[in-house]
């Protein structure tokens, strides 16, 4: 065998390693997705938590919060708790690579900026958006439904590029935008109907969690891709997480009406053995954002960003087995499965998700040069 | 010394802009001066970074040949895109001349 012919094997096998370890870490990111969805979902009925959304009293004689407190507030703390334990450990993941000192140097630097003004988006706003929905599906019998939702953000983030940033918008691109719709008013149309008006609620919020998400990624893939993707994410969730816990959740204790109540309720959450749980969702929070990146690396930001979308079916199906099937904290008649329709639903947001991010004609075509080319 | 320096995915961006063609390899041998203490200036490392960046539109693969391991060698070079985002987002940032 000559030289160019070895050259060209080891190509072929290196191209079809990366891009198989692609999508694995991809997919891997999906999940982690769900599970983080699904131990938030489970701390938030657990302990003080538990006793907070059941609306009655707390911590022995406490008088019972408001609808609001148990709508925003609690979702701002949720949302910060577990986004700064998911900054704790990447800066635990930093220090391991002795990278907190480029940590640092990066936050200083412009793309650092751009990334947490981009975090300022996806956190505060996004990220607590998504938990005050998921709340309140959970208060009208399944917070399942929202979270393919919330996986519209692929849909809008298309969008916004095309509106901010001139990107092109082919046909695949809008077939699997139409796809997406198609599948979330299947989605939030039958939880209507099954739920109430609550449901609606909660898809409502989740609309706008998308919406975040989408900005995000449209953005933070322009500014972003210059910084190592461990630290990007050490400055995102770093960030997202104190702006909710130290801006977020007091403004929104104050608008409900007193500063007292900030301690009162970090205090309770902070002491709470439920904690742990949010140590735990924080902890899959990390790779399901980092494991979304080193996929991209491995076989293309499209495919990459279409296998974590799959987490529009992780996540109700996490709850579901988390909550629901292994009945852990105790409620399982409380988490039903989704209905087949609303599977199904889930299932075909994938598939508009695919649509949007990879060409299917130019996947089959890539697939048979590599076939003859080998 | 070190606080001195940029962050090492900088550096490795940047040692791009002078238009030549680097492998992983011949990018560590670069910035050995420099970054030598970095723990993650190894060669899967570097690889994974170079990856990333060509995945991100910043790199494209310039040739490939096998190194004396007899392992693929793929050389990376700079493309306009690249050269105008590192111009514009880190061009300011420089390291100390040695």
């Amino acid at each position: 065998m000559d030289l160019d012919e070895r050259v060209t094997e080891l190509r072929t096998q290196r191209r079809r390693k990366y891009f198989v370890r692609g999508i694995a870490f991809a997919t891997a990111s999906g999940i982690c997705y769900g599970m983080y969805t699904g131990f938030i979902t489970l701390a938030e009925t657990q302990g003080v938590w538990g006793e907070w959304f059941a609306g009655g009293e707390w911590g022995g004689g406490n008088p019972a919060l408001s609808a609001f407190v148990i709508s925003f507030v609690l979702a701002a703390l949720a949302a910060g708790l577990n986004d700064f334990f998911s900054g704790i450990w990447s800066l635990l993941a930093c220090a391991k690579n002795r990278q907190l000192g480029d940590f640092w140097k990066t936050i200083k630097t412009k793309p650092g900026l751009i990334m947490m003004i981009c975090a300022a988006v996806g956190g505060p706003i996004a990220t607590t958006a998504y938990i005050i929905g998921l709340n309140s599906a959970t208060a009208a019998g399944n917070p399942g439904v929202i979270v393919p939702i919330a996986a519209l953000n692929c849909a809008i983030g298309a969008v916004l590029g095309r509106v901010f940033f001139k990107q092109e918008l082919n046909a695949h691109k809008i077939v699997g935008i139409l796809i997406c719709l198609f599948a979330a008013a299947v989605i939030g149309g039958t939880s209507f109907a099954a739920m109430g008006p609550e449901a609606l609620l909660g898809c409502l919020f989740a609309f706008i969690a998308a919406f975040g998400w989408g900005f995000e990624g449209c953005v933070a893939g322009f500014g972003t891709i210059l910084i190592d993707y461990r630290i990007g994410i050490a400055i995102r969730q770093t960030t997202a997480g104190i702006l909710e816990l130290f801006v977020m959740f007091p403004l929104l204790a104050c608008v409900s009406g007193g500063v007292g109540s900030i301690p009162e309720l970090a205090g309770a959450a902070l002491t709470d053995p439920a904690l742990l749980i949010f140590v735990v969702s924080g902890f899959f929070a990390m790779p399901a954002f980092s494991f979304w990146y080193k996929g991209n690396s491995m076989c293309g930001a499209a495919l990459g960003m279409a296998c974590n979308g799959m987490y529009a079916f992780w996540g109700p199906f996490f709850i579901w087995l988390i909550m629901g099937a292994l009945n852990i904290g105790g409620m399982a008649a409380d988490y039903p499965p989704l209905s087949p329709v609303q599977w199904l639903g889930a299932l075909i947001m994938v598939a508009g998700i695919f649509c949007i991010a990879v060409d299917p004609s130019r996947l089959f075509r890539k697939a048979s040069e590599e076939a003859t080319h080998v | 010394m070190s606080s001195d320096l940029m962050p090492l995915y900088y550096a490795i961006l940047k040692q791009f802009m002078d238009g030549e063609e680097y492998s992983a390899g011949e990018i560590i041998d670069a910035l050995e001066p420099l970054y030598g203490s970095y723990k993650l200036l190894t060669k899967k490392d570097v690889e994974e970074a170079l990856a990333t960046a060509k995945e991100n539109a910043l790199l494209d693969e310039s040739s490939y040949d096998l190194d004396e391991h007899g392992e693929l060698r793929i050389r990376y070079q700079i493309n306009d895109f690249g050269r105008d985002m590192i111009d514009r987002y880190i061009g300011k940032y420089n390291n100390p001349q040695v």
